[in-house]
């Protein structure tokens, strides 16, 4: 095998371009600009929705290049991969140099050689100078080498050093963050349970499957309950739940909106619900002041006590316009169309719009809920959480922490006295460094 | 009322407004100080309106912090503009660029008032329910405040440009640099806070719907809007990019961040779809 002298540059040259900050601004545009057309393209429906809204070739176009799924397209991965590529080899390519910068801080000179920001006078009576301006110092700036050149005194500082790891610690966050959606959407399980009061469940259905997954244990619905506000719509609304083990009740608990609950490794989120008439409704009839009672099973029709009219219960709802429970009724007496209203529990019938001759109340119903729960195992959330919370001190570090570097020179003057000259650099944080300058000026001018 | 008291923040704001603009056409420095008393007794007022609506929801049993739907968040975001300014930048908040927050926050709050939307304060669905609510929305908002600001900046940055004498640094106006500076800074500040709010959301939807991160059009957008100010923080740090090309990559971050607040609540179905 012939040594090619070209393979390396071209190794070299891949791993720059990897390593470029161009190709990172460029895949955040890019990956910003796919993002868009997902939310612009509505996604996830049928082949013949996008022929019937784009036309046959815009359809096959839009199928063959996934744009009807792009965050699970193959090249939306492979940008998001190239992102991450992107991010391991900056990192790889620029940490050591910033370890460098951390560990061997002081290069006096290129400290020697920072721009001058301003002078202070200090009479000549000024007794133990340097001493002074090193605690000066050390109290602003902190602690730091002292360098004597001839009769010159150069205090070498610098601050906010370790901001230097900032953005790799953010780069490590994002990786994390990815990988853990990664490995939630390729070990994650995701279904579904919907249980009524009183039934047990131990299989999942999982989107997309025919059978249903079984878990190694089996989850019971003791209760469901809702509460309304007093204008209609549910507050809050909960499942008590008991997990079995080989038919032994094992643990209990409640399962609420923004509440979920754990299990063998599940979490349990409280998604919807469905109300169902549980049995036949209760009625209270009156014709012209003569009451009966009347029950009637959802969906069927029921002649009424007197031979005279008939009524089906068509559904029913707990609480109706915040009016409480109440259940709407197909009514029909001779001939003609039947009429359909509410009736309600807790209003005497003279307040609804009841055409009568019969005029009704309800007396009583029982609901059966169906609780839908969302039932979830995703080992990357602590992977993703992780990455949160290691994004706040990589912020912390990358963009509130001032680097700065100082030196301060104290020079015998003649017979004037001292001569100080401040010299420093605060890259990327103008005002904290100007801020600091201030101070340290302010001080130092306190003292003559 | 809370929005009697509200006509008077936009009347506030409205002349907060005006005085800045007289401010910088006829370079009268004093006048920014006016300016500033007004915002600062608007921001007052806007502050008790935000709270009376607060303690009201409470009185009608179905307690809430204000920030539920498309209403009340107009005026949190109004809110926060002029708070941001107030308490991070006042400095720079004077002549054109006083004249130009000043000026939104009222129209965000005109638009509130007579835009015809509901203002009542309704109960929360369940969903809605949680501490993580405050802590979401007053980040999402404060970012979009402070890069509301920012576009200011680079906006008046590409104006100034495009005339060909500089600005005076001696008559007290806003130069170059200093405009160029506070694109820079207030895109941090706008991106450390909608990173928080993003991060807040998706554990508060991992909480609520078992799922962090769903591409509903909202996140999809705030993530959209997120990687155009990380491109734009990453040619201004690593490429060292300044002047008339941040401050179009500003201008772009902003027009994604409105349509993350307004496009996607009214022209994208999702879960988010509450706020209209």
């Amino acid at each position: 095998m012939t040594s090619s002298p070209i393979t390396p540059s071209i190794l070299q040259r891949s791993w720059k371009s990897l390593t470029s900050v161009r190709l990172a601004l460029i895949l955040l545009l890019v990956l910003a600009l796919a993002a868009l057309v997902g939310t612009i393209l509505p996604q996830d429906r049928v082949y013949g929705f996008y022929v019937e809204r784009f036309g046959p070739q815009f359809a096959w176009f839009i199928d063959r290049l996934g744009l009807d799924r792009v965050y699970r397209s193959p090249w939306f991965l492979a940008l998001i991969t190239l992102l991450v590529i992107n991010l391991v080899a900056c990192s790889l390519d620029r940490i050591p140099q910033a370890l460098r910068r951390l560990r061997h801080p002081l290069d006096p000179e290129r400290y020697l050689a920072l721009p001058e920001r301003g002078r202070v006078h200090w009479p000549a009576r000024m007794q133990e100078a340097p001493s002074v301006l090193e605690h000066d110092c050390n109290a602003i700036l902190g602690p730091g080498p002292r360098l004597e050149q001839g009769e010159t005194v150069w205090l070498l500082r610098s601050r906010g050093r370790v901001g230097v790891l900032g953005p790799y610690i953010i780069h490590l966050s994002i990786i994390l963050i990815i990988l853990g959606g990664m490995v939630g959407k390729l070990w994650g399980v995701r279904g579904h349970l919907h249980l009524v009061e009183g039934q047990t469940g131990g299989a999942l259905e999982v989107e997309g499957r025919e059978a249903e997954l079984p878990l190694d244990f089996a989850v019971r619905l003791d209760r469901f309950q809702v509460e309304f506000y007093p204008d209609g719509p549910p507050s809050e609304y909960r499942s008590d739940l008991s997990f079995l083990r080989d038919g032994r009740e094992v643990e209990k608990t409640v399962c609420r909106v923004n509440h979920p609950v754990e299990f063998g490794g599940f979490t349990f989120y409280q998604s919807t619900y469905q109300t169902a008439l549980g049995g036949p409704v209760r009625l209270e009839v009156d014709h012209q002041g003569h009451k009966t009672a009347v029950e009637a099973a959802p969906r069927q029709r029921v002649m009424l006590p007197d031979g005279n009219g008939a009524i089906m219960v068509v559904r029913a709802d707990g609480n109706l316009q915040g009016r409480g429970p109440a259940v709407q009724i197909a009514y029909l007496t001779g001939r003609g169309h039947p009429l359909i209203f509410w009736v309600f529990q807790n209003q005497p019938p003279e307040g609804d719009q009841q055409p009568g001759p019969h005029r009704f109340r309800l007396a009583g119903l029982d609901f059966r809920f169906t609780s839908g729960l969302l039932v979830k195992r995703d080992p990357g959330v602590g992977w993703v959480y992780a990455g949160f919370i290691l994004l706040l001190p990589g912020f912390w570090l990358a963009f509130f922490t001032p680097r700065q570097r100082w030196a301060v020179s104290l020079q015998p003057d003649g017979k004037k006295g001292w001569r100080l000259t401040l010299h420093g650099a605060g890259d990327r944080h103008r005002e904290a460094f100007s801020h600091r300058l201030e101070r340290l000026t302010a001080k130092l001018e306190e003292r003559a | 009322m809370y929005s009697q008291l509200i006509s008077w923040v936009v009347l506030l704001y409205f002349l907060a407004g005006l005085v800045y603009l007289l401010a910088a056409v006829f370079v009268q420095p004093r006048l920014n100080r006016i300016g500033l008393l007004f915002l600062w007794v608007g921001l007052g007022l806007h502050t008790l309106s935000l709270g009376w609506r607060w303690v009201d929801s409470y009185r009608l049993g179905i307690g809430h912090a204000p920030l539920s739907n498309f209403y009340e968040s107009l005026l949190f975001f109004a809110w926060s503009l002029v708070g941001v300014v107030l308490l991070g930048y006042r400095r720079q908040a004077r002549d054109y660029l006083g004249f130009l927050t000043a000026t939104l926050a009222c129209l965000l709050l005109a638009y509130a008032s007579f835009g015809g939307m509901a203002m009542e304060i309704n109960p929360l669905v369940p969903a809605l329910k949680s501490n993580w609510l405050v802590v979401h929305v007053i980040t999402c908002f404060l970012g979009y405040a402070a890069f509301t600001l920012g576009f200011g900046a680079a906006g008046l940055y590409l104006f100034q440009a495009r005339r060909p004498k500089p600005v005076q640094a001696a008559s007290g106006r806003i130069g170059h640099l200093e405009l160029d500076r506070l694109v820079y800074r207030t895109t941090l500040v706008g991106f450390f806070l909608l990173t928080l709010g993003i991060l807040t959301g998706a554990v508060w939807a991992e909480s609520a719907w078992g799922s962090y991160w769903s591409w509903d059009p909202k996140e999809t957008w705030s993530l959209i809007t997120w990687l155009i100010y990380a491109a734009l923080l990453h040619a201004r740090l690593v490429k060292g990019w300044y002047g008339k090309r941040i401050a179009v990559l500003a201008v772009v971050g902003f027009l994604a961040m409105l349509f993350t607040y307004f496009g996607v609540s009214f022209l994208l179905p999702g879960l988010h779809a509450y706020l209209t």
